[in-house]
């Protein structure tokens, strides 16, 4: 051992050298930090920059541009000019990208349903980690009947499949809200869709966790924990934890980007994020009918999601070989 | 002496030729039983203790075959034999990190062998272990001093109260010396360490209480023959100045001759041989002592020695009827095949489980 040597490495600050050194992940992280703090400033784009109000219908409005004032609606360019459509990307500072058919402004939208998009979505799979983890390390540790109750019930999760579970979770939740006791979650909740989409992920979270915990079990220095007197829950707190976390931080952004698209999905059904709130869900469904004559209102959101699922499974794979973590096993819902 | 025709003469010295080492190690040991006879009662007694695990297909593997021990206080008793014949997992049992299928364990007089973990948290600070694997039984992920520090924190000080920091940290310090590690190490992690200095942290770990027993099991196998040295000196001293008792469990008799009193021969989850250090390496009884001997380098020149076992020992799921060592031992007999020898006595405090012990005593 070198006494003089300077300050003592820790584990976690190898790791974090060596995702400052992956470009690819570096890359990801700004920008999913670049999104996240446009959507941040979501207000400030709309009365500033825009000047909209993105929550109101503004169906019988008009704009300058450049000098000439121009219908949100306008007539439809099909050959009998039939029916109205909003405004299209106007290139200008106002309708950036459009208007929805309720002539709001997209871009505007887009970043307020970023927001949604995103506090959910992080949410739910820091909820889904807390549980993931707590599931899992109990059945791990503790083995015998509380591993045989658990891994059966997350058996029966697993089969059903994601987005049905996540669908039927919802339908039921968002026509009467969720009442527990004293706690009363309203139907429009944001509550709602984080507390579901983290409950469906809990088993694809929880069997890694699982697994490393049965492995850690078998460890000499659980043993020798075990030797040394220290009581249970120390041992689950000081030494099986400490040793899952890599597990979990691989995890996160792996499960943020499930998340995301399962909110998206369930927004866009109707059954996540309740409007007059937006989230990139909400607004896909609203291009929806414009599919053929606006297609930008649908496209907009779907790049966002893209690039943000994107970004994040770089950033988890990142994070997997900077924490060199070989066991948690992926599967794809 | 019913020593089969076939068996080489040099294989039994005769008793003149033992005795001036057998009056030399008696009055060694004569020192250690006195010490041992004021206290009278054995620190540690083992009953017949059976460790089966049942495996699929009905089979079932009998790591511990009915063992009976006792460890004196302050003696060092060692436990040898190869790998796979059972002594980590009786070492395990000693301390109840595995739970036995039958048997009892007492410590101090005090029957444990079914007490739960809470009960039997308080005897946990006068009974400690060093593992083998000084890499793997270190929490990769704390810091030394907390590891060390786990015990202190977990366990109430002297006058049943929580102890305080300063009294803790006071403590680390005097095991760093203890071991021979620098305070500065407190601070680091397992993985900054060699293997001889991370058994050193296991020791300061397993001492942070003052046990009156450590079990080592296979403490310095995994290391440098030169650091073994180092690791075994530390064992021996410290167990001088701390009136420290050891269960030494090892598969080399090189190791075991610097530091046991008595040592136990295990053969297939059985104890074959039980007695002085120097009586068992010298005048083994048993012919799988005698090979296992035969291994070790001698000091004294023109010995003879056994010729070196072959084969690899049976496994442990289908064990040889009769005595367990038939199958590999080069004196053996009809009776060895169809009769399992019970321990018994050959000279004084010598036992051996034989039909035809090499020295009949």
């Amino acid at each position: 051992m070198t006494a003089e040597a300077p300050p003592p490495p820790r584990p976690g600050r190898q790791a974090v050298r060596g995702l400052a050194r992956n470009r690819a992940a570096m890359t990801a992280l700004a920008v999913l930090v670049l999104i996240t703090l446009s959507c941040v400033l979501a207000p400030l784009y709309a009365r500033d920059i825009a000047q909209t109000d993105p929550f109101t219908s503004n169906v019988a409005g008009s704009i300058m541009l450049d000098g000439h004032e121009v219908d949100i609606m306008q007539p439809n360019d099909n050959p009998l000019h039939l029916g109205l459509s909003p405004i299209g990307p106007t290139g200008h500072t106002a309708y950036l990208l459009g208007a929805d058919s309720q002539g709001r402004d997209v871009a505007a939208r887009m970043l307020y349903g970023g927001r949604n998009s995103l506090l959910i979505s992080s949410c739910a799979a820091v909820l889904c980690l807390i549980l993931a983890a707590s599931a899992g390390i109990a059945a791990g540790f503790f083995g015998g009947l509380v591993d045989a109750v658990l891994s059966r019930l997350m058996d029966i999760m697993w089969a059903v499949p994601v987005y049905l579970f996540a669908i039927s979770l919802s339908i039921v939740t968002v026509s009467q809200g969720l009442r527990l006791g004293p706690f009363v979650v309203e139907a429009d909740s944001l509550l709602i869709p984080i507390v579901i989409i983290a409950l469906v992920y809990v088993p694809y979270a929880a069997r890694p966790v699982r697994g490393r915990v049965l492995a850690l079990r078998q460890a000499e220095f659980v043993t020798a924990a075990r030797c040394l007197g220290v009581p249970r829950w120390r041992i689950v707190l000081f030494d099986i934890l400490p040793n899952v976390t890599t597990t979990l931080v691989v995890l996160g952004p792996l499960l943020m980007a499930l998340s995301l698209l399962a909110e998206s999905a369930l927004s866009f059904l109707s059954i996540g994020v309740q409007a007059p709130a937006a989230s990139w869900g909400t607004i896909i469904q609203d291009g929806e009918g414009l599919i053929y004559t606006r297609p930008m209102v649908a496209i907009a959101p779907g790049l966002a999601i893209v690039m943000v699922v994107l970004a994040l499974n770089i950033l988890g794979d990142g994070l997997r070989d900077a924490l060199d973590v070989r066991d948690s096993s992926r599967r794809s819902s | 002496m019913t020593r089969p025709s076939s068996a080489p003469e040099q294989h039994m010295p005769t008793p003149p030729a033992t005795a001036p080492q057998a009056s030399a190690s008696a009055s060694a040991s004569a020192s250690a039983s006195a010490s041992a006879s004021a206290s009278a009662r054995p620190l540690l007694e083992v009953r017949d203790v059976r460790k089966i695990y049942h495996l699929p297909r009905g089979q079932t593997l009998k790591a511990v075959d009915g063992i009976s021990l006792s460890v004196m206080p302050g003696e060092v008793l060692g436990l040898v034999g190869e790998s796979g014949c059972g002594k980590s997992t009786l070492g395990r049992c000693l301390l109840r990190l595995t739970d036995v299928s039958s048997g009892q364990i007492l410590f101090e007089g005090q029957e444990i062998t079914h007490l739960n973990e809470r009960t039997m948290r308080p005897l946990r600070q006068r009974m400690q272990m060093v593992f083998q694997d000084s890499y793997a039984s270190l929490n990769p992920r704390r810091r030394i001093g907390d590891l060390i520090a786990e015990p202190l924190r977990v366990h109430p000080g002297p006058d049943g109260r929580k102890r305080s920091r300063a009294s803790i940290m006071a403590r680390l310090h005097e095991l760093m010396d203890l071991v021979s590690l620098p305070a500065t190490a407190l601070d680091r992690y397992a993985h900054e360490f060699s293997g001889g200095q991370r058994q050193r942290i296991n020791i300061a770990r397993a001492l942070a209480l003052s046990p009156r027993l450590v079990v080592a099991d296979e403490p310095v196998s995994a290391l440098d023959v030169s650091v073994q040295a180092q690791i075994v000196n530390l064992f021996a001293d410290l167990q001088d100045r701390l009136g420290l008792t050891y269960v030494f469990v090892a598969h080399d008799l090189a190791v075991v001759r610097q530091i046991s009193t008595r040592v136990a021969v295990m053969y297939l989850g059985a104890v074959v041989e039980l007695g002085e250090t120097d009586a068992v390496l010298h005048h083994p009884a048993h012919p799988y002592s005698a090979a296992l001997t035969a291994a070790v380098p001698r000091t004294v020149v023109g010995a003879v020695r056994a010729a070196p076992l072959g084969g690899d020992i049976p496994s442990p799921v289908a064990r040889p009827a009769g005595c367990r060592f038939h199958t590999r031992c080069p004196f053996v007999q009809n009776r060895c095949r169809m009769e399992e020898p019970a321990l018994h006595t050959v000279r004084p405090g010598h036992s051996v489980a034989c039909h035809f012990p090499l020295s009949g005593g």
